[in-house]
């Protein structure tokens, strides 16, 4: 099977901060439309 | 009691009328009353499960998709992971295939959790433990305790699925982000290998850098050389920015290589695309400059070029210059010749069908340039033909014309009977030096088309032996007027006429690199080859600057025997 060369770890951690960054922006999105639609 | 709410969803209903309007709901059959009161019940009901599974099955989404990005430990097994290879022996960039498999694979995973974690642990284990009638497999509960816990099934159930579609919602923009970030970042990247392709071409552009193959046969422009990496010596063809990579690649062997001259490519190993021989060290990162030597069969040209390298050296040694060799082979040779010059003997006659370019990179003030000596042998100059097949000409950017007068007819009609006999001694060139020029002149012309811009640097050679000769006048330093009372004013005229500027000057080679040579002779060997590199742009630390102007005004020079006109 193969094995993980050390440029792509680095990439996967890169895309990991990536996600990590997407995940917060959607919750607050999410959240940010949720009060909207309860105050309107 | 009339109480009136003044405003707000409420306004207008009196606590009279909402009174009524409960009385109304009750007024149906008792059973409708009753699941009137549970679904009242539900409500905290729903809201405790929907507050409680949504944040969870997010987490549990975040956490699945993060995990199924990795394995990110160098070394760790993986499937999944595209192998180096296709057209290049190296790995495509990670943004350009393995990023969108790992976005693909991740989000799948995630949702595959969330999918899991609402069939599974809520529909699968918690309805139906809250539905089962049984406590253990084998205890039954209470009728009243399962009528009590069915009624509350259906808000678990609702909170549920509410709070898995609340988390369903938020993941689906979670990867909608993600995938916009990660476009974002290949967007960017792919903006990047544009800037650096152009930032390399103008570079190129700008300092009228063209790489060309210095081997016999071949001679071709190359765009790009085919790079070998360092540890594994796989060929790559097409090394610089791209799908494989903006500033770097990694090869299959893991070592990454650098794609253009800002982060070192030059240094690489480079091999000429159509004929696969090596390419000098450094090309590509300075302008180069092609100097054939033109001159009849014995007229000095070997001698020349050992005399003008150990020149070039000398002055290198000096601290005006900074000169090392391109090409090992080169070094080799021109040790080999200045051994033999060391025991008394000559440098070996070229016999090289085509001749492979003696390469050097020289360094003056600011610039640089990697000059090719092309050092023919005589017969390729002797015959159109065979003139004609010297396609380096067709790159020239200046012409060394090596001038043995001794073979003129008109020279050696003055020599008296005994200097005749010297003179043959002097091994005199096959031909005379205004043959060889008419033929040189007249190709030059047809192959590179740029004839009236090339600088010419004409060298009379065995100078020695020119100041033992009484009938001939002194050998001073202006050299062009002695040319012309010698009898070669034709020549001198034609390259005043047909070349953009020219240098006159005389060497003894044999002074230069011979048993006795003189430190004199060895600085001044490098003159005309100094003086080529000058109209290129490279200025010597120490030396003056050669005139630039006009059509032949005279530049004055405190070296005796060179004299210049352009």
């Amino acid at each position: 099977m193969a094995r993980v060369p050390t440029h792509v770890a680095w990439q996967r951690r890169m895309l990991l901060g990536l996600f990590g960054l997407s995940a917060a922006v959607a919750v607050v999105v999410v959240l940010s439309a949720a009060v909207l639609a309860m105050k309107g | 009691m009339n109480v009136t709410t003044e405003d707000g969803p409420l306004s207008g209903v009196t606590s009279e009328n909402a009174d009524e309007h409960l009385a109304a709901l009750f007024s149906g059959p008792w059973w409708a009353s009753v699941l009137l009161v549970l679904l009242v019940l539900q409500t905290p009901v729903v809201v405790y499960n929907l507050l409680r599974s949504a944040p969870v099955a997010y987490v549990r989404f975040v956490a699945s998709t993060g995990r199924a990005v990795g394995p990110w430990t160098s070394g760790a097994a993986d499937p999944r992971l595209l192998p180096p290879g296709g057209a290049q022996p190296a790995y495509r960039s990670y943004w350009a295939g393995q990023a969108w498999v790992d976005v693909v694979v991740a989000a799948r995973a995630g949702l595959v959790e969330l999918w899991r974690r609402a069939v599974d642990v809520w529909v699968r284990d918690r309805l139906m433990r809250l539905w089962s009638p049984y406590r253990t497999p084998y205890q039954l509960r209470g009728s009243g305790e399962v009528f009590f816990r069915r009624t509350f099934v259906f808000g678990v159930a609702a909170g549920a699925l509410l709070g898995t579609l609340a988390a369903a919602v938020t993941a689906v923009v979670t990867l909608v982000v993600f995938g916009t970030l990660a476009a974002a970042v290949c967007l960017g990247l792919t903006l990047a290998v544009l800037a650096v392709r152009g930032l390399d071409g103008a570079r190129l552009t700008v300092g009228r850098i063209r790489m060309k193959c210095p081997h016999p046969g071949c001679y071709r422009s190359v765009a790009l050389p085919v790079y070998r990496c360092p540890r594994c010596r796989a060929a790559h063809r097409a090394l610089r920015p791209g799908g494989y990579g903006v500033l770097r690649r990694v090869c299959g062997c893991e070592q990454r290589l650098p794609t253009g001259f800002l982060t070192g490519r030059h240094r690489l190993d480079a091999e000429c695309p159509v004929c696969s021989l090596p390419l000098p060290d450094g090309l590509g990162s300075a302008r180069l400059v092609h100097v054939p030597l033109i001159g009849g069969t014995s007229a000095g040209k070997t001698m020349l070029v050992q005399a003008m390298v150990t020149g070039l050296f000398g002055r290198a040694a000096a601290g005006e210059l900074s000169v090392r060799w391109a090409r090992d082979e080169d070094r080799r040779e021109y040790e080999h010749g200045a051994s033999r010059l060391a025991s008394g003997g000559v440098p070996a006659k070229t016999t090289a069908v085509l001749p492979t370019a003696v390469m050097l990179d020289v360094r003056g003030r600011r610039r640089r340039r990697l000059l090719y000596l092309y050092d023919p042998r005589g017969e390729n100059i002797e015959s159109a033909q065979r003139l004609r097949e010297q396609e380096y000409l067709a790159h020239a950017d200046a012409v060394l014309l090596v001038v043995d007068v001794l073979a003129d007819p008109a020279v050696t009609a003055r020599l008296t009977p005994d200097e005749r006999g010297r003179a043959a001694g002097a091994s005199p060139a096959g031909e005379s030096p205004m043959d060889t020029y008419d033929r040189l002149t007249g190709e030059l012309a047809a192959m590179s088309g740029r004839r009236r811009r090339t600088p010419v640097a004409v060298v009379v050679t065995k100078r020695d032996v020119l100041l033992d000769l009484g009938s001939l006048p002194t050998l001073d330093e202006d050299v062009a007027a002695w040319l012309r009372v010698v009898g070669l004013e034709n020549l001198v005229r034609g390259l005043e006429h047909d070349f953009g500027a020219s240098l006159f000057t005389s060497l003894s080679a044999w002074d230069a690199v011979g048993t006795s040579a003189r430190a004199g002779e060895r600085r001044r060997a490098a003159e005309p080859v100094l003086w080529l590199l000058g109209r290129s742009g490279l200025r010597p630390r120490k030396m003056r600057r050669p005139v630039a102007s006009g059509r032949i005004p005279p530049r004055p020079t405190t070296d005796p025997g060179v004299a210049e006109s352009s």
